[in-house]
């Protein structure tokens, strides 16, 4: 299955902006944030080496959604989702 | 040192310049410390004078209006941010609590010339500027700036005093003809919103120029000055070395298209899909550099802009920030970048808030989608969606008052209460002032601070709204009783109410203190502000102090505008802004529709100690 995966602002410079990745079916959102399908680079930004936890800094939405109310990294993914990556963002 | 026991004000110069221009008199006034400690400046000491100084019900463009340059404590004293200055005034826009910021050298060069406040009032019999020089003020004839753009009324004055090192505030020809949403412009930054260029032009007041060369003295110089050190390491540490350089808030387009956060087609959706686009032509075509608006700024959010050639040609300009460029983008559908630059550019030139302008030409297009408005009534014009040549147009009709751009110019409010026909749907406004490039729809904490500032739909203050909810910026106030933002759902309502008091209460500070609000969302916590304005004053600031100040400022705008009129049915949103949007990524999430505004009205009410039924404090 296809999943479309987009990084924003200066996350951009490390992911390259927007990828689309083949997943096996069932895969869910752990799966596709490691080295396997994003730049490794990408994977140090979103990723905490300690924890394996998604950093609290980094907003991920799946299908316009905060995975944080999803399942997290469980988060189930499915052909055509969308996932977006934002860096701490500051406003204004 | 103890500033009460020997009366000596720390931080501040401890003067109000006035000025009565059908007098043609000038009069420094001390400020009671006291005062001072109660309101610190900025918008706090804005309102209590202008509480105690405007006759209720004065009319916003008559004489008896005053316009009060403002600034605070930390102004011009090298803390980060402290390149600011607030104008405060009864808006003839809104009809209610009018105010608008600046970034630049200004602020703390009037401090610095010895001025903590200027308040203007009356009415000149023929057109002047004022001259700020230190201790020398006049008030100067100024026939021969009429009717010229505010670069070149800026370069005049400069040619006729000899002096470049002068910081100049101008209005351009729109405010010199009185439109509603005229604005007053520091090069290429404005004093934005509520036509605080309109009260200038009303009063045949075309510049205020300054030049300082005072010091500001301060209560402990040494731990003051490792405070701003300490301080602006701090916020470098969050935002990055490069600070907001070089896009600036523009660079935040894809993002906040992306998160259905920007008002597209009028607000019948919140999300285009075009940002990432409109960027890229952006940052490839249009940005040239970084332009910070003050000297050690480490944010650096502005920039220069151009378009280099074609039908578009735009020198090069401070311009093109987030909010302009989104007015005249998605707000209209215009994919016509260069045609954006160049909209932004001349309401640089003619001194109109962009806002507002893109807000009034989207309600236009709409009425014209809908047959409200005829080509006819258009001058001819072609008012469907992204025209760009219409949209320039306008921005030249309005600034001048001339054929549809009369009734454009009183505002979206005003021009659908007299078009009629059902467009009053259509005016996207709240207590008069047309809504900014923000969408609650991506975060619901935003719809309420829309309903409830206190200068109508502004992104100034609500913005701490949408920055918790979808941006999860806790603005370090979750140890002093914030809900953390990482565990609460953007498009939940419920607790948004509460939440939202303590963002208005610490959201105002900065235009208190007198500091740029970017710095309170990039690392500059409750604890460092509280932290500067003690060791700059002198005084016991503590965290618990400033929000108890806050919150009494907030209160106290809120009274100005119940008794100029405004009752709890102001606070309510349009219609079309609580809907799911009618097409983009977010018309099929349907947790995104605004479900209980009112409950979280209620909320917010209870939160801050109103009365339910009034929308009137309590206290």
């Amino acid at each position: 299955m296809i999943v479309k995966v987009k990084a924003f602002a200066n996350l951009r410079e490390v992911f390259g902006g927007e990828i689309k990745v083949n997943l096996k079916e069932g895969a869910i959102l752990k799966d596709l944030l490691s080295p396997v399908y994003l730049p490794p680079e990408a994977v140090e930004v979103i990723i905490d080496n300690e924890s394996g936890e998604i950093k609290p800094t980094i907003l991920i939405l799946k299908n316009e959604r905060n995975i944080r109310f999803l399942r997290g990294l469980l988060t189930k993914l499915e052909d055509g989702d969308e996932v977006n990556i934002f860096p701490p963002l500051g406003g204004g | 040192m103890n500033s009460t026991a020997s009366n000596q004000l720390y931080g501040y110069a401890g003067k109000l310049l006035r000025i009565d221009l059908t007098k043609g008199t000038v009069s420094f006034e001390k400020i009671k410390p006291e005062v001072l400690k109660e309101f610190l400046g900025g918008v706090g000491y804005g309102i209590k004078l202008l509480s105690d100084e405007l006759p209720v019900g004065v009319d916003p463009l008559s004489p008896e209006n005053k316009l009060l340059f403002a600034t605070g404590p930390l102004t011009g004293t090298g803390a980060p941010g402290s390149g600011f200055a607030e104008v405060c005034f009864k808006s003839p826009l809104t009809g209610i609590w009018g105010e608008a910021k600046c970034g630049g050298e200004w602020g703390g060069t009037l401090k610095k010339a010895g001025y903590d406040f200027l308040l203007i009032e009356g009415k000149a019999k023929e057109l002047k500027y004022i001259l700020i020089d230190d201790d020398k003020v006049e008030i100067k004839n100024a026939g021969k700036l009429k009717g010229k753009t505010t670069s070149q009324k800026d370069k005049l004055i400069k040619e006729e005093l000899k002096d470049e090192t002068f910081e100049i505030a101008v209005i351009g020809c729109a405010g010199e003809n009185l439109v509603n949403f005229a604005n007053i412009m520091i090069g290429g930054r404005a004093f934005g919103r509520c036509g605080a260029g309109a009260v200038m032009g009303s009063k045949n007041l075309l510049a205020v120029a300054v030049k300082g060369s005072k010091k500001i003295p301060v209560a402990k110089p040494e731990e003051f000055s490792l405070a701003r050190k300490e301080c602006n390491k701090k916020v470098l540490a969050k935002a990055g070395k490069d600070g907001l350089a070089p896009g600036g808030t523009t660079g935040d387009i894809p993002s906040c298209d992306a998160l259905g956060d920007i008002p597209t087609k009028n607000w019948r959706s919140n999300s285009w899909g075009k940002g990432e686009e409109l960027y890229h032509h952006f940052e490839s075509k249009n940005l040239v550099r970084a332009n910070p608006c003050y000297k050690g700024c480490v944010l650096r959010c502005g920039r220069i802009a151009e378009v280099k050639d074609g039908k578009w040609e735009t020198p090069e300009h401070e311009g093109s920030e987030y909010e302009s460029i989104c007015a005249f983008t998605f707000f209209l559908l215009n994919e016509d970048m260069d045609a954006a630059v160049h909209a932004t550019y001349l309401c640089n030139e003619y001194g109109l808030d962009t806002i507002s302008a893109g807000g009034v030409i989207a309600f236009a297009m709409d009425c014209y989608e809908k047959g409200l408005i005829t080509k006819k009534e258009a001058d001819g014009l072609d008012l469907t969606w992204g025209n760009a040549e219409t949209i320039v147009e306008l921005v030249k009709k309005i600034s001048n008052r001339v054929g549809i751009g009369r009734v454009l110019g009183e505002g979206t409010r005003a021009a659908s209460q007299k078009i009629g026909k059902g467009s009053e749907a259509l005016a996207i406004q709240v207590k008069g002032l047309e809504g900014p490039a923000h969408d609650p729809r991506s975060g619901k904490t935003l719809a309420i601070m829309y309903g409830l500032s206190n200068r109508g739909m502004c992104h100034i203050h609500p913005l701490e709204g949408m920055a918790y909810d979808s941006l999860k910026n806790d603005f370090g106030l979750t140890p002093y009783g914030l809900t953390d933002p990482q565990t609460v759902d953007r498009f939940a309502e419920e607790g948004k109410g509460k939440s939202a008091k303590m963002l208005q209460d610490w959201g105002i500070i900065p235009d208190i203190v007198g500091i740029c609000k970017f710095f309170i969302y990039n690392g500059l916590g409750p604890g460092e502000v509280a932290w500067l304005v003690s060791t700059l004053t002198g005084w016991d600031i503590d965290v618990k102090k400033l929000l108890t100040i806050g919150e009494h400022v907030y209160n106290l705008q809120r009274m100005f505008n119940v008794r100029e009129g405004i009752k709890k049915s102001d606070d309510m949103l349009p219609e079309r802004v609580l809907k799911l949007p009618e097409f983009g990524k977010y018309a099929s999430i349907e947790e995104c529709e605004i479900k209980d505004y009112a409950g979280m009205l209620e909320e917010c009410y209870v939160a801050r100690g109103w009365d339910l039924e009034t929308g009137i404090p309590k206290k």
